[in-house]
């Protein structure tokens, strides 16, 4: 027993070291193990210990053993310089162990940065298969950056404290954060993005670093001196989520008061990606319709959500000059009729939720998303947009309601009673616009515009992920922040299985549980019979 | 390597006319047909197919069929009184040994052979990763062999078939479940080197994901290396002890 003890505690030692490159407790109590398992060998059973150094069975056995330990430790050896090398062979179809150029380009701009990026990711001491199933993708943009991404995996148990601060992500499974790292070789925590790893870990990496690398690089202003809402309140009909959503998304946001900015005669700022006016509840000036003219021409960005307000100087109503200049210059403008669409809506019929998306752009990339009922957007009483075809500019439409939608002009039975109906004669019948985009080809501005406003507030946004979506990638579109990073579709992870008749089915079935097993079964009996008859 | 090729042909020549082997085959085909076919109703106009699909239940089922491949191979020999006449023949004792592994592979690679037919039928309804199911297919080849030497260690050691097969489902058990040890130890670095002492962490992880590992090829070649080099000296030292 004590030679099997010291020689194990030894051998484990001895690997361990060799391992690890130097000392750790572990290997010097293994060590220790060892060295007092031959010990104790030796002052329990002195004369068998001798003999082990000396008869012709302790010459045989010793020989045994100790070429036997020689080649666990060549193999051990040879094992350890292969894993070092980390040489991959991708045998999958799509390549998914190999970088796309779509990832290389990220990553020569990421060599590119002076500050190295850590791979952060938490795995618990029973989490290893996962943590090495994700590590092999890690170590292609380890290997493919020379180290200037690097790895480093924490087990929270063992280091709660300077896990605290992840503790909410890992608890909602993002385990997994890329940050950039100061000279120190600390993380710079304001730089940390979160990574869901979904299966496609390649999208999922590239992603969060390109939002690491742009981030800070699109600025968002928030409208807030037209009666809009608050962007940092986290009342009902504040804006904090939407504007926490933009900030988690690598956007620096900004509130921004027009009015103010047109009575010093000032223009918006340059680095404004984007402006965003939610739910403005009066008219723009002549004085701030020009500043926005100023900053479209820049190529700058509106997202403009104009809400239903039942007051005779509706923000966009039919007299506004602000709709008549975007129907001048973009082709899109508001009406006042309110949508009610009885087959595609929430709670009421004047809950509508997206009924037809298009697909020109970005926009609505992830909106109504096949098997994700909860995708599709969704407005109380949305006003419809009209879109001009034959615009001055580029425009479209983003969401529409269903055939069986109209839009209703009896705003005092609506507002008083809240009664709708369709009225031939003064209605119009859908389907009607709720979201409309367009676009200058010569100044590169680019326009929004939703019959809701009230989406964006805290008490609607998260109503459905498509309301999310609707903000994020419309952002993304604006500010050209989406077009950073695109992967086409894995074609086989899209490629379900074919479908397969009943008949075919029986024969699979028959050949597979039946036929090959049978056989096999079958056999068995011939052998046993013939050696039976012998 | 004549009397590698001449035992080998002669332990092959004992599975094909014995029972027992088809039965087991019958047995391993039954399971993997129902999985098979369990798995492609499952997935059919729902998602693709799993490349991996029968290798991953193979990796279970090795545990138990890899001694009941290697169980007879050396304890018959020894039990019978016939191993002194092998000892004593023209043949070195590595020559037994590898003979022997390898008449169990060559079997263990003819099931597996069988299996293809699924890839075929799948060739014929659907777009599978061809490439990806190779690769598992020869992660699980390593993998079965590297357990199929583990048996035959353990069959080298005693007379008792039931025992050796006993002793090698043990080991082959700790060799694939090995890893759990790290929940108990909560330690992330000491699970980690468990992890990796263990067969399942060199095939799940890699070979059944798609990507082929040199170092989960050197590890598989290494526990084939040093169980059959163990067997050699266990039989060797009959002639000393």
């Amino acid at each position: 027993m004590g030679s099997f003890i010291g020689g194990t505690g030894l051998l484990l030692g001895s690997l361990g070291f060799i391992w690890q490159g130097g000392m750790t407790p572990y290997i010097a109590l293994l060590l220790g193990i060892g060295i007092g398992g031959l010990l104790l060998w030796a002052f329990m059973t002195p004369d068998d210990f001798k003999a082990f150094f000396t008869g012709r069975q302790a010459r045989q056995s010793t020989l045994a053993i100790f070429s036997t330990l020689l080649l666990v430790g060549v193999v051990s050896l040879a094992y350890i310089m292969v894993q070092r090398e980390n040489i991959v062979a991708d045998a999958t179809v799509d390549g998914l162990f190999s970088l796309s150029e779509t990832t290389l380009n990220v990553l020569r701009a990421a060599e590119r940065t002076a500050q190295k990026i850590e791979i952060t990711g938490f795995y618990y001491h029973y989490q290893i298969a996962r943590r090495e199933i994700d590590d092999s993708y890690f170590q292609l943009y380890v290997a493919e950056t020379n180290g200037h991404i690097y790895t480093r995996y924490v087990n929270p148990v063992e280091e709660p404290g300077f896990s605290d601060r992840y503790m909410d992500a890992i608890d909602q499974d993002y385990n997994v954060f890329i940050s950039f790292v100061d000279d120190n070789g600390d993380i710079i925590p304001t730089t940390t993005i979160p990574v869901e790893i979904t299966g496609t870990q390649e999208s999922d990496i590239t992603r969060a670093l390109s939002q690491l690398l742009v981030a800070g690089s699109y600025k968002v202003y928030f409208e807030v001196g037209l009666e809009t809402p608050d962007p940092i309140s986290n009342a009902a009909n504040g804006l904090s989520l939407a504007n926490n959503y933009l900030r988690a998304n690598g956007y620096i946001t900004e509130p921004l008061n027009l009015p103010g900015i047109a009575a010093v005669g000032g223009d918006i700022p340059q680095d404004a990606s984007a402006v965003v006016l939610a739910q403005p509840r009066r008219r723009l000036s002549e004085a701030e319709i020009a500043v926005i003219d100023r900053y479209l021409k820049n190529g700058g960005a509106l997202y403009i959500g104009a809400d239903t307000f039942f007051t005779n100087e509706v923000f966009m109503g039919n007299n506004d000059p602000f709709n008549q200049y975007l129907w001048d210059n973009y082709g899109l403008r508001m009406t006042e009729y309110i949508v009610v669409d009885p087959t595609s809506s929430g709670q009421t019929e004047l809950d509508v939720l997206s009924a037809v998306v298009f697909g020109e752009n970005s926009i609505a990339a992830n909106i109504n998303k096949e098997g994700n009922p909860n995708s599709a957007t969704q407005f109380r009483l949305a006003r419809a947009v009209e879109v001009n075809d034959t615009p001055p500019v580029t425009n479209g439409r983003v969401i529409m309601s269903s055939e069986a939608s109209w839009g209703e002009t009896d705003l005092v039975a609506l507002s008083t009673r809240n009664e709708y109906q369709f009225n031939a004669d003064a209605d119009i019948r859908g389907p009607l616009t709720l979201v409309a985009w367009a676009r200058d080809e010569a100044t590169n501005a680019k326009i929004i515009l939703l019959g809701d406003g009230e989406f964006l507030t805290n008490g609607q946004i998260i109503s459905t992920e498509g309301n999310l979506s609707l903000l994020l990638d419309g952002i993304g579109w604006m500010t050209g922040f989406a077009e950073k990073v695109e992967f086409t579709p894995r074609g086989y992870l899209v490629t379900p299985v074919l479908f397969v008749g009943s008949e075919q089915r029986d024969i699979i079935a028959f050949i597979t549980v039946v036929l090959m097993p049978g056989v096999m079964f079958i056999a068995a009996v011939a052998v046993y019979l013939r050696r039976l008859r012998q | 390597m004549r009397a590698i090729r001449l035992i080998m042909q002669r332990e092959l020549a004992q599975y094909f006319s014995s029972p027992l082997a088809y039965l087991i085959a019958g047995a391993f085909l039954l399971l993997t047909g129902v999985t098979f076919y369990s798995d492609l109703n499952f997935s059919l106009g729902v998602r693709p197919v799993e490349p991996a699909l029968i290798p991953n239940l193979l990796a279970q089922v090795m545990i138990v069929f890899a001694p009941l491949l290697t169980m007879r191979l050396l304890s018959e020999e020894n039990r019978e009184g016939t191993m002194e006449l092998l000892l004593t023949a023209p043949v070195s004792d590595g020559n037994i040994v590898f003979g022997k592994f390898l008449s169990a592979w060559a079997y263990y690679t003819f099931i597996l052979l069988l299996t293809l037919l699924y890839q075929f039928i799948l060739v014929n309804i659907a777009l599978p990763d061809i490439s990806h199911t190779i690769a598992a297919y020869l992660g699980i080849w390593m993998y079965g062999g590297a357990a199929l030497a583990v048996g035959l260690l353990f069959s080298a050691t005693t007379e008792n078939q039931i025992l050796a097969a006993f002793m090698a489902t043990i080991a082959l058990l700790l060799l694939y479940y090995g890893d759990s040890l790290g929940r108990v130890v909560a330690s992330a670095d000491l699970a980690y080197i468990l992890f990796n002492l263990t067969l399942q962490g060199h095939y799940a992880a890699s070979f059944a994901i798609g990507a082929v590992r040199a170092e989960d090829i050197v590890y598989y070649a290494g526990l084939i290396v040093v169980a059959l080099f163990i067997a050699i000296r266990v039989i060797e030292s009959k002639r000393w002890r």
